[in-house]
């Protein structure tokens, strides 16, 4: 089967700074695949070459088995910039008829059920972009890469500005667009997005792929944080409990380094008389130290 | 079209301001028809020039004698800095918000991920605005010629009247091109614009210079303005070649450069 993207030892310099290093995908029809990496590490800079909006300095990128850089592979692509800029002068029924008209062969037919499903009315689409809050310019910036139905949709931190109720309905429609048979580039760099509707992620950083893999593996590899006060006595062997890589005291508090399977912990932390628990969303550090220290640790436990 | 689609954008945007540049350089025409018309416009030479100097009426005696007829004043009407300025200010508008102004907003980002070509794009924005020129300069014939029509007066024979309007279209052509050419590889709407208003105005005020003072007339040369020549054109009905040469060149390299840079830039 053709790959819906498919990138080849794609590499780009800006100067001395080298924005994207040999980088190789390819990503199915039906598969979400999540593009994770902190700002400045490529995942923009890939997303332009793919668009031809940067030149790449080496390699090769296809969409749907057509260069990328003929205009018609972007036909049946889908896109939402990382930095929307909408024109303010439009309503955004006059936006999303604007970039509706560029492929007269493929009709808005998902126009309307988007909207619905993102609650803009009639009322919002008369109003200038200009006049529209943030959240409501990236729902319609959702609509403008999808209403198409595309069969490649490449989303840059699509879930900027979305409130909770509006991600939801998000990720329902890009796991619905999966699901019948499209593919979609998830470019973000908070982790528990991509993880929540991707199947395989690539871990970007400084320009290069480290890792290419599995969201499951992933979660299997990713170095979590969590603090813990009991109110009496701690769990007896708390360091030695499956999935604690490390356990270290601050002040009252025991600051434990866990990986992997949490269930006996938590186990032993129901057990115990718990005074008060943070367990914070992972920060991608710690998703990297997984890959450049990841071996070392595992060997250690 | 993709292209099609971006045409209509560009109508929708731009039709505002250059309806209404068409409008006033039409306006302006009539009025300057309508001037002339209440004026013994050879009466008025022949006293303007009694009263100048000696050494004036040498320096300014031939052109006096063919500005003061009617078909003088009308191609005054032509060369009058109002009309000039109309016409830079549709060229540069248009060459910066085709490349730098998109640049700036962000805009560009997502109208190149459609499927429209970098070539599309840029000859989209060429078209139209060679067409929004070709607008105003008919606008200022069409002006001329109600003016004419309306006050009696000696109407423009067809030659000359289509050679004045192309060389007014051509000359605002070739500054359309050299705001372009800014535009390609600018970030920002402002300074491509500021760049292409001193260009203009540099052009013009060599062309004046250079006129009035017989020791900067090397300046001549060098300005675009110095090309435009509405006074001959009435006269001969037909564009020098080297007028056409010259502006049509600039036009022509401009546009070439601006592709050429254009097409090699990383978007945004």
């Amino acid at each position: 089967m053709t790959a819906a993207l498919s990138l080849t030892h794609v590499s780009k310099s800006f100067g001395r700074v080298r924005a994207l290093d040999d980088a190789s995908i390819d990503i199915e029809p039906g598969e979400v695949f999540g593009y994770l990496g902190p700002n400045g590490a490529g995942k923009t800079t890939t997303l332009r070459i793919v668009l031809g909006l940067v030149h790449a300095d080496a390699g090769a990128v296809s969409i749907l088995g057509t260069p990328a850089s003929r205009s018609r592979a972007r036909e049946r692509l889908g896109f939402l910039p990382g930095d929307l800029a909408l024109y303010p002068e439009l309503t955004g029924r006059q936006l999303l008829d604007y970039f509706a008209g560029y492929r007269p062969r493929r009709p808005p037919s998902l126009r309307q059920p988007m909207l619905d499903a993102f609650g803009v009315g009639g009322d919002v689409l008369d109003q200038r972009i200009k006049f529209l809050s943030h959240g409501t310019r990236q729902k319609l910036g959702l609509v403008v890469a999808m209403q198409h139905d595309p069969d490649l949709l490449l989303l840059d931190e699509p879930s900027t500005g979305l409130d909770p109720l509006v991600q939801q309905t998000f990720r329902a429609t890009v796991l619905d667009f999966a699901a019948r048979g499209r593919a979609v580039l998830f470019s973000s760099h908070v982790l528990s997005e991509v993880e929540q509707v991707c199947g395989r992620v690539a871990i970007l950083r400084a320009g290069r792929i480290v890792a290419v893999e599995e969201v499951s593996e992933l979660r299997g590899r990713t170095l979590r944080r969590l603090r813990v006060r009991f109110a009496g006595a701690p769990p007896p062997a708390l360091a030695e409990t499956p999935a604690v890589v490390s356990a270290a005291r601050d002040g009252e508090d025991w600051l434990l380094t866990v990986r992997g399977d949490l269930n006996p912990l938590l186990r032993k932390l129901a057990a115990a008389d718990v005074a008060h628990l943070v367990f914070p969303e992972p920060e991608l550090e710690d998703v990297f130290l997984a890959y450049y220290r990841g071996r070392e640790v595992g060997a250690d436990a | 079209m993709p292209s099609l689609n971006l045409l209509g954008r560009l109508a929708r945007r731009n039709r505002a301001f250059v309806l209404a540049c068409a409008g006033i350089f039409l306006l302006f025409e009539f009025l300057v028809a309508a001037a002339v018309s209440t004026l013994n416009v050879e009466a008025m030479g022949t006293q303007i020039f009694a009263t100048l100097p000696p050494m004036l009426q040498v320096m300014f005696g031939d052109q006096l004698a063919t500005m003061f007829t009617s078909s003088g004043m009308l191609a005054f009407g032509w060369n009058h800095p109002i009309v000039l300025a109309l016409g830079g200010a549709v060229a540069v508008l248009l060459g910066t918000r085709a490349i730098a102004a998109e640049v700036e907003s962000g805009a560009i980002e997502l109208v190149l991920a459609q499927p429209i070509s970098r070539a599309g794009y840029f000859g989209t924005h060429v078209l139209f605005a060679l067409a929004a020129l070709a607008l105003v300069a008919g606008a200022g014939l069409a002006g001329s010629l109600l003016g004419e029509s309306a006050y009696g007066l000696p109407l423009f024979h067809p030659a000359p009247a289509l050679a004045l309007t192309f060389n007014f279209w051509l000359l605002q052509s070739s500054f359309f091109g050299l705001a372009l050419l800014l535009s390609s590889g600018a970030r920002e709407a402002g300074r491509a614009g500021g760049a292409a208003f001193l260009l203009l105005l540099a052009s013009f005020l060599m062309q004046a210079i250079g006129g009035l003072i017989k020791k900067y007339a090397f300046l001549l040369p060098w300005s675009l303005y110095e090309r435009y020549l509405p006074r001959t054109l009435l006269a001969t009905g037909h564009v020098p070649s080297a007028s056409l040469a010259v502006l049509g060149g600039v036009l022509l390299a401009s546009l070439a450069l601006a592709w050429w840079r254009f097409r090699r830039r990383d978007l945004p």
